[in-house]
């Protein structure tokens, strides 16, 4: 008799079920998420809306109850408002922040006064002015002789704004990538003898710095002095605590850029959006690139990441080593002797002309604004722009529309891919209205251009500022004003490199044709200011 | 054993002399991956099933740092994974429209019936028959024609798929000839790259 055999049954403690993929792309890359950036960003300023709602909800209880604070709230509102036409402030900006005002006259005001920079910007100004006045006439003029009458206006312009004098004997190599960029920027790094000074708007967690800070690691050893300052609105999402701590440990100077704290506060949304390197006062490098993944193409963020940058050697590198100190000494509050850091003579040769320039809170007049006015009133023959926004005001509109329509050859060239929506939809509304006036305006396929470059047929503008209020008004920017021929037939190859990589917005197919665009577009337009 | 590779050569990435690249792709797709992005110059390091989807694998490669004309080849490469997946996209699309149409006549058609089969319930009358009747066939009438019109549609959006897929593989096969320009003239390190990663 055959024994019965007793049944084993296995019963899996997970039941692993495979299901087809949810996506239909064929291949998708992959992007490692910073959930802890984004989380801290949230806690943020998630704190800072809670207080802003905490506030509006105490003050609108105080008004209650005291009835009498409405009438005083009101004319508190229109003598702000007052204060606002007095400004400087451009126009779309006044015309939005009045609108705010007499909207929500009960505590709108005090937001304004919080946020205006003459009121909260006061102490900083101060430390500026005094960093600036200390180091006033550190730098000896070069350029003796400026040919070109319009390069002289512009030269003129410079000098009276913010105190930046032409270089000759300096020569440039243009990157029209970010790739290129770095690069390059590495190779020189490893070459660095006394000092090292690097400025960016992000600096992040990723391959790119790992390369770096191998190098200034190494730099550092040998006892060059390395600084680096970043913006902490900028990398807070991106540069993790435990690699600033590394960074401070392998003895290099680390710091940020009004630190983002969680309380409300107007001086949030001044930024240093600058991208300067300096090595050893004879070699500086700026543009459009941060210190990140995306800007070399490593990492895939919004299609092809297209970017610029330009360095410099000899004389012109000065100025640069000039506004890193400037602000390093803002930041540290700790005077010292920058003749030490800046190079008496240059082994290069030239005639062309180079002018270093910088914006920010730290001068008066809106100097990278005025910049690109000038070369746009001044060109003859053709303006050609690259930029990731085009926010500007009635002011540029008007003159590149004159420009056009008087047989320039405007061109813009503008993103195809945004990495903001709202911002994107502003961008096209507004470089689309100037199609109707002559204008080109190009998407480059696929890609996000955040090169921030002007070119007219004698000079060219590269450096951080984008054609936007943010850049004009409230950031801190730099870049460089150059007619060397050499860097302008580079500049113009890559613009037409780009434009045969690129997608002309035509009447038929462009999108303000469709009236819910226009009217999102007319909608975001009144956050212009703030974008 | 494939797990156990791929979680080493994570370990072990070289990112000061090479970069890599981590995708995801379809199985059936695979093989034209692999040998386009060899043509990038991409050289393929690991091969993992996903844990989670059936019909998908993830892929690691790497290339030279110094690999000449990176930048034109990483936006060509940007250009071609988007050609790839506006193929998938037109694929997936193929008869969305008239697929939409029928569902919605469908959908219509169904509610006017079950109107009309309301309509007759509650009024229990000769009149309401007819009323019916006259809707029904009413409907019929309208899907009769609406059907010709979808069958129509139908048709021309095959006739669009093969356009718009031929008008992407021909983009396909442009920008790969493109990047074979790029990087013919440097076969020899090619070669020697190869060489270093096969011994590796």
């Amino acid at each position: 008799m055959q024994k019965n055999k007793k049944k084993s049954y296995y019963i899996p403690l997970k039941i692993n079920k495979r299901v087809r993929s949810p996506f239909s792309d064929i291949v998708k890359i992959k992007t490692k998420s910073n959930g802890q950036g984004a989380l801290k960003a949230f806690l943020v300023f998630g704190i800072i809306a809670f207080q802003t709602l905490l506030f509006i909800a105490l003050h609108s209880a105080f008004m209650l109850s005291f009835k009498w604070t409405a009438l005083f709230t009101f004319v508190m509102s229109l003598i702000t408002c007052i204060y606002v036409l007095s400004s400087n402030k451009n126009s779309q900006s006044k015309a939005v922040w009045i609108i705010f005002l007499l909207l929500f006259f009960p505590f709108a005001y005090i937001f304004y006064l919080i946020n205006d920079e003459r009121l909260i910007m006061l102490g900083a100004r101060k430390k500026y002015q005094k960093a600036f006045n200390d180091s006033k006439q550190i730098l000896k003029p070069t350029c003796t002789n400026i040919n070109n009458a319009s390069i002289l206006n512009d030269c003129t312009y410079l000098y009276n704004a913010g105190g930046f004098l032409p270089y000759n004997n300096t020569s440039a190599q243009y990157f029209s990538s970010g790739s290129e960029f770095f690069d390059d920027l590495l190779e020189r790094l490893k070459k660095a003898k006394k000092f090292i000074f690097i400025e960016f708007f992000i600096v992040a967690d990723g391959i790119l710095l790992e390369r770096i800070l191998d190098i200034l690691a190494e730099r550092a050893k040998n006892g060059v002095e390395v600084r680096i300052i970043y913006d902490d609105m900028g990398s807070h999402r991106v540069l993790k605590r435990k690699t600033k701590k590394m960074i401070k440990r392998k003895g290099i100077k680390l710091k940020p850029f009004n630190k983002v704290l969680p309380f409300f506060s107007g001086a949030l949304n001044y930024r240093d959006h600058r991208k300067i390197v300096v090595i050893d006062g004879e070699c500086a490098y700026t543009g459009g690139c941060n210190l990140a993944d995306e800007y070399i193409n490593v990492k895939r963020m919004h299609g092809y990441w297209k970017d610029a940058g330009i360095r410099l050697d000899g004389e012109g590198a000065c100025s640069f080593t000039l506004m890193f100190l400037r602000q390093w000494e803002f930041l540290t509050h700790k005077k010292e002797d920058f003749s030490a850091f800046l190079t008496k003579e240059s082994k290069v040769k030239s005639n062309s002309v180079f002018v270093p320039y910088a914006d920010g809170l730290d001068y008066k007049e809106n100097i990278a604004k005025g910049v690109y006015e000038n070369m746009i009133a001044s060109a003859k023959q053709k303006i050609y722009i690259m930029t990731p926004y085009f926010i500007v005001d009635d002011y540029i509109s008007n003159m590149l529309k004159s420009k056009a329509m008087s047989g320039v050859d405007v061109r813009i060239i503008i993103p195809e891919l945004p990495d903001k929506a709202f911002v994107y939809g502003v961008t096209r509304n507004n470089a689309e209205k100037l199609i109707a006036y002559g204008v080109k305006v190009y998407l480059m396929k696929n890609s996000f251009v955040h090169s921030k470059v002007m070119l007219t047929e004698n000079s060219v503008a590269i450096g951080s500022v984008n054609m936007d209020l943010r850049s004009f008004y409230q950031q801190f920017e730099c870049g460089l004003f150059t007619d060397d021929k050499n860097t302008l037939e580079k500049v113009g190859l890559d613009f037409e490199s780009t434009i045969s990589d690129s997608i002309l917005i035509t009447e038929k197919n462009k999108l303000r044709n469709h009236l819910i665009y226009r009217a999102f577009a007319g909608v975001m337009q009144i956050f212009a200011p703030f974008m | 054993m494939l797990g156990d590779m791929f979680v080493n050569e994570m370990q072990e990435r070289d990112y000061k002399n090479f970069d890599y690249l981590d995708i995801i792709v379809k199985k059936d797709s695979i093989d034209e991956i692999i040998n386009a992005y060899t043509t990038f110059l991409w050289f393929k390091i690991a091969e993992k099933e996903d844990k989670r989807y059936n019909d998908v694998v993830h892929l690691s490669f790497k290339r030279d740092v110094n690999v000449p004309n990176k930048d034109r080849l990483a936006y060509l490469q940007v250009h071609y994974e988007n050609a790839l997946n506006k193929r998938a996209e037109i694929k997936l699309k193929k008869h969305s429209k008239s697929i939409a149409a029928i569902c919605n006549l469908a959908f219509f058609s169904l509610a006017g019936l079950f109107g009309a089969g309301v309509f007759i319930y509650f009024l229990k009358n000769i009149l309401s028959i007819v009323v019916a009747s006259v809707i029904a066939l009413s409907i019929f009438a309208l899907d009769v024609f609406c059907i010709k019109r979808i069958r129509k549609k139908f048709l021309s959006e095959n006739i669009d798929y093969k356009n718009n897929v031929e008008l992407v593989d021909k983009e396909i096969k442009e920008i790969l000839f493109s990047v074979k320009n790029l990087t013919k003239s440097k076969q020899v390190m090619i070669d020697s790259q190869r060489g270093q990663y096969a011994k590796e």
